[in-house]
């Protein structure tokens, strides 16, 4: 006997000791064997679906997890007397502890004033150095539609959102109110004795953007975060 | 540096610093004094004028942005409504010490030429910004009024 092989003996041998195996097995195909075989090949498939599936839902709840978070830190700038003195459903009010706008002032329909009795009387493009008035290209007070006086966290993000309300911005109009608009801008130089608000700018427009980009969740109860 | 100012019309040229309320530059260089000092701060309505026709106190508004606008002081006050309400503060005596009644006239003039039929309130909230040491407010509301009328009439 040979004690080498070659490849055709190989392969014979091979065939041979399958075959052995298959004819121990008994294997004879039924009915019911077919339906073992696609209920097995179904689960297969399904647990594969629930694999490519799963990791981007996790992904996405992260992702949205952290759009909340940053949100609940974009609202601490918002609930700031920066931003709350104007965005008011009465009269405007100044300085950090609110107070009452003197001379009194009425905003009127379109929130910069009444009858010849307009914010620009007194607040011009820049802060007055001298008088201390503050002042910014636009000076105005926010439409009531956008009033957050009295509001929660989640009234206000609904608010900002609500097309009917913020003057027909969508999510990329908000990120370009919060990057250029004037007013905003300002409340980070505010000038002396007025507190800038808890973020800073950048981290400010950092947290926006990473809200907008994850479609602008709101929370479902208000946040509780501590001012940064 | 000099600065040229349209005022009531008419081109004047200022060598002065561009930081100056534009207030000062009006009654100390200029030297129309008509337009009040009161406050400073504008918290009193007496230094209103008009810039390009809408009311601004002159003591917040620096000459280096009085470039290219058109200023109207109360020397300047023309139109049917100004000479109606000066013909009704004069008639009716609206005035006590008078200190503040450029700006007083500024801003009614200001409020009727908007609103032809203001209510109390309205006049209230409008020269809510001009304060009056002699507190005629109840004469200047009515002499609005009046010249409301008279305007209407």
């Amino acid at each position: 006997m040979s004690t080498s092989f070659g490849a055709q003996d190989d392969w014979l041998l091979a065939k041979s000791t399958l075959d052995t195996y298959i004819g121990a097995m008994n294997f004879s195909f039924e009915l019911r064997d077919w339906f073992a075989l696609a209920a097995f090949v179904g689960l297969i498939a399904i647990g594969g679906y629930s694999i490519s599936t799963a990791a981007p839902n996790r992904v996405k709840a992260a992702r949205e997890a952290a759009a909340l978070d940053s949100f609940a830190k974009l609202v601490t700038v918002m609930q700031s007397p920066r931003c709350m003195n104007c965005h008011r459903s009465d009269v405007p009010r100044v300085r950090d502890d609110a107070r009452h706008h003197v001379p009194r002032v009425e905003p009127g329909t379109d929130g910069s004033g009444i009858g010849g009795f307009r914010c620009v009387i007194c607040h011009r493009a820049t802060n007055n150095t001298r008088s201390r008035i503050p002042g910014a290209p636009g000076w105005q007070q926010a439409p009531y539609s956008m009033s957050w006086d009295g509001l929660t966290a989640v009234d206000i993000c609904d608010n900002i959102k609500d097309r009917t309300m913020n003057g027909g911005r969508d999510l990329a109009d908000l990120k370009a109110h919060f990057e250029h608009d004037h007013l905003v801008r300002w409340a980070w130089s505010p000038g002396p004795n007025r507190a800038t608000p808890p973020l800073a700018y950048d981290d400010f427009l950092a947290h926006v953007a990473k809200w907008v980009d994850a479609g602008g969740p709101c929370p479902k109860i208000t946040p509780t975060t501590e001012t940064q | 540096m000099a600065y040229t100012l349209k005022i009531n019309g008419e081109s004047k040229t200022l060598d002065v610093d561009g930081d100056m309320p534009l207030l000062w530059a009006i009654r100390d260089i200029v030297g129309m004094t008509g337009t009040k000092f009161g406050c400073g701060v504008a918290q009193c309505g007496a230094c209103t004028i008009y810039v390009d026709g809408s009311p601004t106190r002159s003591c917040q508004f620096r000459v280096e942005d009085a470039d290219g606008v058109e200023i109207t002081t109360i020397e300047g006050l023309s139109g049917k409504v100004a000479s109606t309400v000066q013909k009704v503060w004069t008639e009716m005596d609206v005035p006590q010490c008078g200190y503040c009644q450029s700006g007083q006239v500024m801003a009614a003039v200001a409020l009727l030429t908007e609103n032809k039929k203001p209510t109390d309130s309205d006049i209230d909230d409008a020269l809510a910004g001009n304060l009056c040491r002699c507190a005629t407010y109840h004469r200047i509301r009515a002499g609005i009024h009046e010249a409301a009328r008279q305007l209407e009439a």
